[in-house]
């Protein structure tokens, strides 16, 4: 994986970049873009539309490049070898099936190592895409990717494709590079587990029978001393996520984006009705440290252990909450002096053969690639 | 491990069970609520039938579908094949649940009473006592969702197949219904020559008219008092035909 990066997010500088990946022989490419470049179908659709290679990309309220941070800026992933794309669009709708285009993508995609996929973060039907890109893909590959979208949480065309720009989709590649992952979040339960007992997809419309912001606010209130109000919540639930238990394994993260009037949260991710939820709460050295566990899990997963660079996908709530502690939690993504870039995400999606398929919240994701 | 997590877990995959009517969903609902829940990699409902002779399996969901490249799939499967062609269902079922490790992967074979077997993947650390407890209670409830959807696919099926039979029989009868004409009410006809007036006002032959309107057409003869009446030189005295001379 080679990566080029443009730190004025113009067109012209991703247009360069572009080039200079297929003069150095890329196969496929993976476009990371900042929300802050103001990319939009009229000016960018031209040029997407005139690349032969296959590329996906997606529209991020950050993109990461060795360390720093930025709001304005480009990263173009150039992978060598064969890789496919393909494109699923109308992602919320009910009538969309997943399988078939599934299944066509990967009789096409024979020798592939790794998938990226990227979704539109505020689509309504991301776990059971999940669920079906898993159940077809199985264990055979490495996952990463994660939502893309903007923080203002307006709905627009937020994903690249050779086609265009598109909104409520998902756009995955199949590359040969070979990769390990690693996914932790350092989130911890602070409160009883108390069961979901109305929702609807992403929102969380009561908890324990009573409306999901009360008994949340009550929680928090006890913990931090102050009282939530709603004007606050956004400041607030960035450190106080809720998690879905497994056994075995780290909680599921949900993280709550916006409460509504009558009381419920809209949730990134979906919230199983009857599940039983806590709140959860962690500190930077909780974060940190689970975002170098993250690293290692991925290069102990990499076959020759020896990486030639770093993909992060971080979630964008993560960034918010630790603010300048952010730069420790990517160096210790990236431990080994080799290049790294990505993005922060709205969700993030990975998995490295050992688990299930997850679409998960204020989590880090590393992938180790392998040198070609 | 957290008893309150086990009991949770439990609960919220009992919840997922029998939620769904037909067999293949309600397998796969299950299938992905244990794998998700419980931090597992794969799994796969297996159906024996022992109604035959032998044994008969045959795989209801795996989750993820295609699990031929996994070796420890490959090689618990071998198991279960071998153990069933071998001595029957009957000392497997004793055995279960089978507990072993295969290329890092913890498996897990359980019973499925009266329906089949569960067969679990998993990577990581192993489940303990309690978790293997809690799942053969859950397996249970599992087995009857599976037998109950497979009872609704059959009576299902056989709705369907009656009611296909009904439909063709339906259609039969109504093929040779249209092809009946039934002539009924009042038809005009001439008191003297036998026509009989159509609706257009025409006077058809007798013959033409019943022909145009059903299915019966007409080969001609002579009754005795016609043949009588017609061809006297024909008939003897009580109107029979008189038999051909031998000149």
């Amino acid at each position: 994986m080679n990566i080029y990066f443009d730190p004025e997010g113009s067109l012209a500088g991703l247009k360069d970049n572009i080039e200079k990946a297929l003069k150095d022989g890329a196969g496929g490419l993976v476009i990371l873009a900042c929300e802050g470049n103001y990319f939009v179908p009229a000016t960018l659709d031209p040029l997407l539309k005139t690349v032969g290679t296959p590329l996906i990309g997606g529209i991020f309220p950050n993109v990461l490049y060795c360390g720093e941070i930025y709001q304005y800026g480009s990263v173009v992933l150039g992978f060598a070898g064969l890789v496919s794309t393909t494109v699923i669009p109308e992602l919320s709708s009910e009538k969309t099936s997943f399988e078939e285009p599934l299944e066509n993508f990967e009789d096409r995609s024979s020798g592939a190592r790794t998938m990226m996929v990227f979704v539109d973060g505020f689509s309504t039907r991301i776990a059971p895409f999940i669920n079906s890109l898993f159940d077809i893909f199985g264990l055979e590959i490495n996952y990463i990717g994660g939502g893309a979208g903007s923080l203002t949480s307006e709905r627009k065309p937020c994903l690249f494709s050779n086609s265009g720009m598109i909104e409520d989709g998902a756009v995955i590649a199949m590359v040969e590079t070979i990769s390990g992952v690693g996914v932790a979040h350092g989130w911890q339960a602070m409160s009883e587990p108390m069961q979901a007992t109305h929702t609807n997809g992403t929102e969380l419309k009561t908890l324990d029978f009573e409306p999901a912001f009360d008994v949340y606010a009550r929680i928090v209130t006890r913990h931090t001393g102050i009282p939530l109000q709603r004007n606050d919540f956004g400041n607030i639930s960035k450190g106080y996520p809720f998690g879905i238990a497994r056994i075995n394994r780290e909680m599921i993260v949900r993280d709550p984006l916006v409460v509504k009037p009558d009381g419920s949260f809209v949730c990134a991710g979906e919230i199983p009705q009857d599940s039983y939820i806590s709140i959860m709460h962690g500190d930077e050295n909780t974060l940190i440290a689970a975002a170098e566990s993250a690293s290692k899990m991925a290069v102990a997963a990499l076959p020759s252990g020896k990486p030639g660079a770093f993909l992060l996908i971080d979630c964008i709530s993560r960034l918010m909450f630790l603010k300048g502690h952010f730069k420790e939690e990517l160096a210790m993504m990236t431990p080994v002096d080799c290049p790294s870039a990505g993005a922060c995400t709205i969700g993030e999606i990975a998995n490295s053969g050992n688990d299930f398929l997850e679409f998960y919240n204020k989590t880090a994701v590393v992938a180790a690639m392998e040198k070609i | 491990m957290n008893i309150q997590i086990e009991l949770q877990v439990f609960y919220e995959i009992a919840m997922e069970l029998g939620a769904e009517a037909d067999l293949q969903k309600t397998a796969k609902k299950a299938l992905s609520a244990y794998l998700h829940r419980l931090g597992c990699s794969a799994g796969m409902i297996m159906r024996i039938d022992l109604s035959s002779a032998s044994a008969q399996t045959k795989n209801v969901i795996t989750v993820p579908r295609n699990l031929d490249h996994n070796f420890a799939y490959r090689e618990v499967s071998a198991i279960i094949r071998n153990a069933i062609s071998i001595n029957g269902i009957k000392p497997l079922s004793d055995s279960l649940p089978l507990v072993g490790t295969s290329c890092e992967t913890n498996y897990y074979i359980m019973e499925l009473k009266d329906f089949g077997l569960l067969l679990l993947l998993k990577n990581g650390a192993p489940f303990d006592r309690s978790i293997l407890h809690g799942i053969s209670r859950l397996n249970k409830k599992l087995a009857q969702a599976c037998l109950a959807s497979l009872y609704t696919d059959r009576l299902e099926a056989t709705v369907q197949e009656r009611t296909k039979d009904l439909q063709e029989t339906n259609t039969k009868l109504k093929d040779t219904l249209s092809k009946v004409n039934m002539l009924s009410g009042l038809l005009p006809i001439c008191a003297g020559c036998k026509k009989i007036r159509d609706e257009k006002g025409y006077w058809n032959q007798i013959e033409a008219y019943v022909r145009a309107h059903s299915q019966a057409d007409f080969t001609h003869a002579l009754c005795p008092i016609c043949l009588k009446s017609f061809y006297p030189e024909y008939v003897d005295a009580d109107g029979k035909l008189k038999p051909k001379s031998s000149s």
